[in-house]
Formats: C-alpha cells, sequence, structure tokens
C-alpha cells in the first residue's frame, strides 16, 4: 500500500517536473524561475564543495545557471534533469578554478578549526588531504561522497564511461589515502 | 617476509578493490572474505579501504542556504546575463511578420474605407477598429457617446460596409476594389513586401509590429483610442490562461481602472500608454492558497527587475480563488500596476515601484 502512494507521489511529481520543464526550454520566465529555485541549493552547495570558498560558489552559481538557461532549449531529456545541471555546475565550478589558476585554499573550511575535537580535526586534515589532490580526483570524490550519487550518474555528469568512473574512484581514493597519511 | 608481503598485496590489490566497490560476484565475494578471515595483510586492506571511505563521508561540508536576497540577485543576474528574455522577443518577430503584414493591410484599409463613411464615429478610430475586428464596429448610424453598458448590445453583423472584413482581402475582387478605393493600401503593401531587414523602413514596420505584439502576448489586448480610453476584451484572450491579468505600465502616466456595469471591463488611462517591450508576464492559477505576497524587486543598469504579486477573492461558497503573477521586465526604474481582472468584478490590485 505504501508502496503504490509513494510511486503515485512519484508520478505526480514528475509529470508536475514535466510541465515546468517543457515551459523551461521554453525560456519562460516563470519556468526558469522555478527550474531556479529548484537546483540553486544542489548547485550552490557543489560548486562550494568544489570550490571552497563562499564568492566562488556563488560566481560559479551564477555563471551555471546563465548556461543552463542558455542551453535548456536544447536539453534533449537523454539523462535526468538534475544529472544535467550536475555536469553544468561541474564544469562552471572546475572552469572557474582553472581560471584563477590557485589551489583550494581553506579558508572557509577551516572556520570552524577553533574546536580541536577529533571529529573537527580529521574532517580539516580530509579537506586538506582532498585540496591536495588534483582536479580529476577531487570531483569524483566529491560527487560521490559528499553529493551522494552514484556511478552511472557520476559517469553521466562527467560524461565518461562507468568503468572509466570506477577507475577514477580507485586512483582517487589511493591518492587520496597517500595525501592523508602523507599529512597526518 | 616483506617481499613476499609486497608481492601477495599487489595481487590481491585489485581483488580487493572490487571487493570493497561491490564489483565482484558472489561466489568471488565470499572467496575473498574467507582468504581475509585468515590473511592479516588482505583484512587491513580491506579495513584501511573502508576507513578512508568513513573519513571522506564524514568529513563532508555543510552548506549553508543562499541567503534569499543574495538568491534573487543571482537569479536576475543570471537571467540577464543568459540573454534568453531577449532571445524569446526576437524569436516571435518572424511570426509575428505576417501579421504586422495583415494589420498593416487591414489599417490602411480601414482609413481607406473611412474616407468613403462620413458617417462612422470620431471617436472610434481606424486604428482600433481594424485590431479589433470588424465585429467590432458600431454601425453607422451609433454615436460613440452611446453608454458603456450599451456597447456590447450594440455590436453590428461581420462584413460591416464601413470596415473591409479582413477575410474579405483575400478574395481578389474585394482586394482590387479596395485598392482602387484606397491607393495607400496599395503603397503599404509595396512598402511591406520591399522592405529590407534595415533601415527606417523597416524600424516603421517594427513600431506597428510591436502594437501587435502586445497583443500577441499573454495579456488582455489593450489599445488606446483617441480618447486615451483601454478597453478589454475578454473573448480576445478566451486562449490565454492569463487573461484575467492586466499590467500597465504607469512608469510615466498614472492610471485608472474602471469597471463597466455589462460586464465588460474597461480600463482608462491619462494618457495611453502601452506596454513596452521586453516585459514578461506569466499569470498561474495554483491549487492551494498559499500565503499572499508581493514581491518587488527594482530593475538595474544591467539587471532586470522582476515583481511577484498574488491576487485572490473568496466565492460565496467560501472556497478563495487566486491567481499570481510574475513579470520580468529589463528597464530600468520601472514601475507597474498590476490588476487582476475579472469579468465581473475587481479583484485587486497592487501598485508597486521596482524596488
Amino acid at each position: 500500500m505504501e508502496t503504490a502512494f509513494c510511486a503515485l507521489w512519484l508520478r505526480r511529481n514528475r509529470c508536475a517536473e514535466e510541465s515546468w520543464v517543457a515551459a523551461a526550454r521554453r525560456s519562460e520566465p516563470w519556468a526558469l524561475e522555478r527550474f531556479y529555485s529548484t537546483y540553486r541549493d544542489l548547485v550552490y552547495s557543489l560548486c562550494f564543495r568544489l570550490t571552497g570558498r563562499a564568492e566562488d560558489a556563488e560566481d560559479a552559481t551564477q555563471a551555471a545557471f546563465v548556461r543552463a538557461f542558455r542551453e535548456l532549449p536544447r536539453f534533449r531529456g537523454d539523462s535526468a534533469l538534475k544529472t544535467w545541471v550536475y555536469r553544468i555546475a561541474v564544469n562552471e565550478a572546475l572552469g572557474l578554478l582553472r581560471k584563477r589558476r590557485e589551489t583550494l585554499e581553506l579558508t572557509e573550511f577551516t572556520a570552524d578549526v577553533a574546536d580541536r575535537s577529533p571529529a573537527v580535526v580529521e574532517g580539516v586534515a580530509v579537506r586538506a588531504a582532498l585540496a591536495q589532490l588534483s582536479e580529476e580526483h577531487r570531483v569524483v570524490l566529491v560527487l560521490q561522497f559528499w553529493e551522494g550519487l552514484s556511478g552511472p550518474e557520476i559517469a553521466q555528469v562527467l560524461g565518461v564511461s562507468l568503468p572509466a568512473v570506477k577507475m577514477r574512484l580507485h586512483r582517487a581514493r589511493a591518492e587520496f589515502r597517500k595525501c592523508y597519511e602523507g599529512a597526518g | 617476509m616483506n617481499l613476499n608481503r609486497s608481492i601477495h598485496f599487489f595481487r590481491m590489490r585489485r581483488t580487493l578493490t572490487a571487493h570493497h566497490a561491490d564489483d565482484l560476484d558472489p561466489a568471488a565475494r565470499h572467496r575473498v572474505e574467507e582468504h581475509a578471515a585468515i590473511c592479516e595483510i588482505c583484512a587491513g586492506e580491506l579495513r584501511e579501504l573502508e576507513e578512508a571511505d568513513r573519513r571522506l563521508r564524514d568529513a563532508r561540508p555543510t552548506v549553508a542556504c543562499l541567503p534569499e536576497d543574495v538568491s534573487q540577485e543571482l537569479f536576475a543576474r543570471a537571467l540577464a546575463d543568459s540573454g534568453v528574455l531577449a532571445r524569446r522577443e526576437r524569436r516571435r518577430w518572424p511570426l509575428l511578420a505576417g501579421a504586422a503584414t495583415v494589420t498593416v493591410v487591414c489599417l490602411f484599409a480601414a482609413f481607406g474605407a473611412r474616407s468613403t463613411s462620413p458617417e462612422l464615429p470620431e471617436r472610434e478610430s481606424a486604428v482600433a477598429m481594424a485590431l479589433n475586428g470588424p465585429h467590432r464596429q458600431g454601425p453607422a448610424s451609433e454615436t460613440p457617446a452611446a453608454a458603456p453598458s450599451s456597447r456590447s448590445s450594440s455590436r453590428p453583423s461581420p462584413g460591416s460596409a464601413v470596415c473591409p472584413d479582413v477575410s474579405a482581402l483575400s478574395r481578389p475582387k474585394a482586394l482590387r476594389d479596395l485598392r482602387q478605393t484606397s491607393p495607400a493600401l496599395v503603397k503599404v503593401e509595396r512598402a511591406a513586401s520591399t522592405h529590407g531587414r534595415r533601415g527606417p523602413a523597416r524600424r516603421k514596420l517594427r513600431r506597428l509590429v510591436h502594437t501587435r505584439t502586445v497583443a500577441a502576448h499573454p495579456l488582455p489586448v489593450v489599445q488606446p483610442d483617441p480618447q486615451n480610453r483601454l478597453e478589454w476584451r475578454p473573448e480576445e484572450t478566451a486562449t490565454h490562461s492569463a487573461g484575467e491579468l492586466l499590467v500597465l505600465d504607469t512608469t510615466s502616466q498614472p492610471a485608472e481602472v474602471t469597471l463597466l456595469d455589462d460586464q465588460q471591463v474597461r480600463a482608462q488611462i491619462a494618457a495611453g500608454a502601452a506596454l513596452q517591450a521586453g516585459l514578461e508576464v506569466k499569470v498561474s492559477n495554483a491549487p492551494e492558497v498559499p500565503a499572499i505576497t508581493v514581491e518587488v524587486k527594482r530593475a538595474g543598469e544591467d539587471t532586470p527587475g522582476v515583481a511577484r504579486a498574488a491576487a485572490y477573492w473568496s466565492e460565496p461558497s467560501g472556497r478563495t480563488l487566486w491567481k499570481q503573477a510574475l513579470v520580468t521586465t529589463e528597464r530600468p526604474m520601472a514601475e507597474l500596476l498590476l490588476v487582476s481582472l475579472d469579468e465581473e468584478r475587481l479583484w485587486g490590485f497592487w501598485k508597486e515601484k521596482l524596488e
């Protein structure tokens, strides 16, 4: 019974999304606003986790939505809209980092380092280790562990095959362990 | 011993990683677990892999949501930078060009016909007649000073001799007759067919097309007549869900809305302001009654303003109906009047500066 309700709820949500996505593809302002309000937090948090700074995250979020608004008419629905948005956000965040040619700074992440509890210290060490990783490896770990995406979803976001994602994850883990142990 | 450990680890590493990534079939998985139970090296490696994953998961930073004002600003900037609103307008032009040609032809046809009909009421301009269609034209003997309540009953039948029917223009003979009585029509037809993509002639045509753009917009058809009166015709917007909300640009002119007692709605404004290009309006119904909010944002130099308003009305049964409107304009410092109109009543309105 509960499953039936869930299925009904999901179907209703999907129908509702389909209606405004179609309008958003026609660039209707109300639908673009709906699109924005649906995905802004998701895009912003992803950008923040990739760039590590609130200002950069805001810039990347804006750039991501500019591109999304432009590209929406060409969105064919081959992948889920969420995955498509992730892909744009990842590209914009990485593009911004590349443009600035800066390594990830820890100004935002270490804001709470006054708290010396083991969990906080470990968190800072993990983020420091992540900051040392190559861009490719950092992205794949952020998508997997912080954004909770599955392997196939990461493959769609990054535009690579599933085996390539697995290989990247394996190498990223190894690099992360090396950096973390080196820092420790 | 160390060499043996390294060789063993090297051999097993790929299998252990596959086990950790849940890529092994059940039989292989079982074999690895049996091996790990007796092999300290592999058990340690599996523990290390688990531990690394746990560390990564636990270090997930919590990100505060964007503050509402920052979020609105980002949206406005993204909308402006993407240029989708401008592109939307441009896409409409080719479609409207055809409508414009018909409008121009009909407009001049009406002028031509007017010269042959001295009894045409002065107040009813030929432009308004052409845009509103011949069915709106009153009979020749009817005076324009008729009370508003009598206007609906005074509509003549289509095909009046005063204003030629648009459909009649498609008939070669009717068109030929009209050309003979109206040289201006011939001139405009030639100009319309030879208009280039640029130049003053094209701009003139665009101004005319813009008049029609307003009508093609999901808004009530609002055209000023010589007396600066605006009339709302519900039947012309029946196909639009947005037909019941009127947005007047009152940046430089005050506006006044009056409701007629014969269930027509007429809006009168002081100096006949029409909607400006770049104004986007969307009105939607909602299944539930939300908190009524009015949000207005001033349009900056490079950011569009966004105005949001909701109109509500309670039915005698107690059910509340409401509509909401989102208006986006790229004009700086615009001031809009949002008026929600029904055939029977004025629901309510807000007049807000975009700020």
